[in-house]
């Protein structure tokens, strides 16, 4: 017999058993099991003594955390930021909102209630630091219902053009491939993989997993019906028999393009339960901004950031101010002013750092959301929250998780797409804010055709034309991090850069916040040493 | 007003514009009017009926999600360059700002706006998993024969190969 190494489940279960949970959790945390964060809880800083002072440049939640723990801590500290706002891409449009995007079109928004996140929108639960903050900073959340069987997947080629519901194609896919793999499995072409014995427990699951009949086949059947849903609904006294329903043809559907569309919900990021503020992301870019406000001087467009061996000075606009420029000086520097922008400022860094900030390319993006007179997605079709995907270059409608079963109006993300290598969203950040909403009306309705009838009005947000940000997010490739991420994060002389575009959690504000944390750990660490 | 506009359309074009439609025009050419009455909805309204203006807009789009299938520079130009870039090449100023094609010294060699598209430049994401030679070089040549600028070397698909 020879000897084999234990599998780590059986380790695992001997440390469990020797030890107590305790070890068992610091051992699975040592082997990658349980780690899913980087954050630790509230950070601990040794704090300035000396009063040394930090300059923080932009308010988003980058820097936003830094300022906020700084000071905590001790430090004297400055937030400059260009817009007459706080939270950056934490960020919610709601009726009576309006701004000039570049270009100079106006977007206004007119929602009765209801409203857009432009940027985020939702947060998984693994993004730690995101909810230990709104607990501190009391930001109450809810519920966001990622997924939805109710809602549709939809391929304009496929089905005539008609959606599908999400739990029909699933528990199809899920039946037909079942079936395919028990057939294989009594065909014996998994003799070598699989023992005789697994293979009958193999079967055993297949039946119940897939919802096969006894010859292993997936077919309407009463247990399809209990699984898949019903043509006719069990119902009272002497109401009609219930009629279970009949899943789509296996061939059809492998070619509808509709399976992959369900993998997003897989991903981790989007597992369930996901969550959002109460009133819009932005809830969370404000308390951040509620804190720090004394801190913050808005409506500063910086320049140019200079560092000799003693002190950093900034050069900003004021542009409330007629764009007088202005100075200011400090010991440290935290830039969190987005690589888009800052690769076109003048600022003093070792060359290896200048080409790293000019490295990243910035993902386009954009989203429109309608306003309508009543919950039609809800009151005809049943689809109360979750998101409905297709081909079509809206990419997606987001039905909201809020003011569920109300009467209406009623506001849905009615087109959302940042998928870097795809073109559609270039095509949107082209379009004026009224073409924008006439497109999403147009291709909506081919899903919902009530969009037409209950239309009230539109906003919008294309973020190559966000005055603020030229793009949406920091894009990152893993050449382009093997070779200037390190750079990027480290401090050069009194300056280090933070922000999404500093994290390995890109178009995340977990992400923000964690790069923000770890930026004035390293500072107070320096000023401590 | 915009209630009005998108009634008009929905009765008018809900049904001809099926979704199939739209697969059947890859590779069409999108005819846009000239660029100023483009950038002017009010006067794009007043020329054209509603039914052609939401038909231009919904043919600004490719008919495949992962490459540009329009041909022409021009159309090329309205559907991707032209949302930073702005229609009439000025760029835009912001906290930061895109740097415009109108006159701008860096188009002199034809091999910098070629290298740009394929690479991205800066914020600037790449365009060359989007676009094949043929396209790179429509574009190329689009943006320096437009905006004031008056290149007469153009930029060939065989330049674009090349530099890939
Ligand atoms: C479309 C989209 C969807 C997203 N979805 C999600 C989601 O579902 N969940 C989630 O958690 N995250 C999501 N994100 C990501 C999240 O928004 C960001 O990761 C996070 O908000 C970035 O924070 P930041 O502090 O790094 O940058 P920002 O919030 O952008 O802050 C930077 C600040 O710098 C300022 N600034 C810029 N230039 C200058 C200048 N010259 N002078 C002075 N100030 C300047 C800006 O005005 C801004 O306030 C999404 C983002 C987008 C765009």
């Amino acid at each position: 017999m020879s000897i084999t190494m234990p599998t780590r489940r059986q380790l695992l279960s001997m440390i469990g058993h020797a030890a107590g949970t305790t070890a068992m959790y610091q051992a699975m945390t040592s082997m990658g099991f349980a780690a899913t964060s980087d954050y630790s809880g509230p950070i601990e800083l040794a704090g300035s003594q000396g009063g040394t002072k930090v300059l923080i440049l932009g308010a988003g939640l980058a820097g936003l955390t830094a300022a906020y723990e700084l000071r905590k801590a001790g430090y004297d500290v400055k937030v400059l930021e260009y817009q007459n706002r706080g939270g950056g891409r934490s960020w919610t449009i709601s009726g009576g909102d309006s701004f000039t995007e570049l270009g100079g079109h106006d977007v206004d928004c007119t929602f009765e209630k209801g409203y857009l996140n432009p940027g985020p929108w939702r947060l998984p639960i693994h993004h730690y630091a995101v909810f230990d903050y709104c607990r501190k900073f009391n930001v109450p959340l809810q519920p966001f219902i990622m997924k939805n069987n109710k809602a549709y997947l939809h391929n304009s080629q496929a089905y005539g053009g008609k959606p599908q519901r999400i739990g029909d194609v699933e528990t199809d896919i899920r039946g037909y491939t079942s079936e395919l793999l028990a057939k294989s499995v009594q065909q014996g072409a998994l003799d070598e993989q699989v023992s005789a014995e697994d293979q009958e427990k193999l079967l055993e699951g297949l039946k119940g997993w897939g919802v096969l009949d006894k010859n292993y086949r997936y077919v309407t059947s009463e247990a399809v019906g209990e699984h898949r849903g019903w043509d006719v609904l069990p119902g009272g006294g002497l109401m009609p028999k219930a009629e279970p329903s009949t899943p789509l043809d296996f061939g059809p559907l492998l070619n509808s393009g509709l399976w992959e569309q369900l993998y997003v919900f897989n991903e981790y990021v989007h597992a369930p339960a996901m969550f959002e503020p109460v009133g819009g992301m932005g809830r969370i870019g404000d308390a951040f901004t509620e804190q720090t406000r004394d801190l913050i001087r808005f409506n500063a467009r910086v320049s140019k950031i200079e560092q000799n061996e003693g002190q950093v000075t900034v050069h900003y606009e004021d542009r409330e101010g007629g764009g007088e420029v202005m100075q200011e000086t400090a010991d440290y520097c935290i830039c969190t002013i987005p690589l888009s922008i800052l690769a076109q400022l003048e600022i003093d860094v070792s060359d290896e750092m200048k080409r790293a900030i000019a490295s990243v390319p910035y993902a386009s993006a954009f989203k429109v959301a309608l306003e309508f007179k009543r919950r039609f997605w809800e009151q005809d079709e049943w689809i109360v929250g979750g998101i409905s995907y297709t081909d079509l270059p809206i990419k997606q409608i987001a039905y909201p998780s809020y003011d569920l079963f109300e009467d209406g109006p009623g506001v849905v993300q009615a087109a959302y797409d940042t998928y870097p290598t795809k073109n559609y969203t270039y095509t949107w950040n082209t379009l004026t804010p009224q073409e924008r909403i006439e497109a999403a009306l147009e291709f909506g309705s081919r899903i919902h055709p009530q969009y037409r009838e209950e239309f009230i009005s539109g906003t919008s947000c294309a973020w190559h034309r966000i005055p603020w940000t030229l793009g949406c997010y920091g894009q990152w490739t893993e050449e382009l991090r093997e070779e200037h991420y390190e750079t990027l994060c480290e401090f050069d002389g009194r300056i280090a850069l933070a922000g999404e575009h500093c994290s390995h959690i890109p178009a995340w504000q977990e992400g923000a916040i964690l790069s923000g944390l770890d930026v004035i750990r390293r500072l107070d660490a320096r000023v401590n040493a | 007003m915009k209630t009005a506009i998108a009634a008009c359309f929905a009765m008018a074009f809900a049904a001809s514009l099926a979704a199939q439609d739209l697969a059947e025009t890859e590779g069409y050419e999108v005819e846009l009017p000239s660029q100023d009455v483009a950038t002017d909805k009010a006067r794009l309204l007043e020329e054209n009926s509603p039914e052609d203006s939401l038909r231009e807009i919904i043919d600004r789009f490719s008919t495949h999600p992962d490459r540009f299938t329009q041909t022409s520079g021009e159309a090329l130009y309205k559907t991707s360059c032209m949302g930073c870039h702005m229609p009439d090449g000025r760029g835009a100023e912001g906290a930061g700002h895109y740097p415009p094609l109108a006159g701008n010294p860096k188009l002199v060699s034809k091999y910098f706006i070629v290298t740009v598209l394929l690479t991205g430049y800066h914020g600037m994401p790449r365009f060359g998993d989007q676009m094949d030679d043929a396209q790179i070089a429509e574009v190329s040549n689009y943006v320096r024969t437009h905006f004031g600028n008056d290149y007469s070397d153009a930029v060939t698909a065989e330049d674009v190969s090349e530099l890939r």
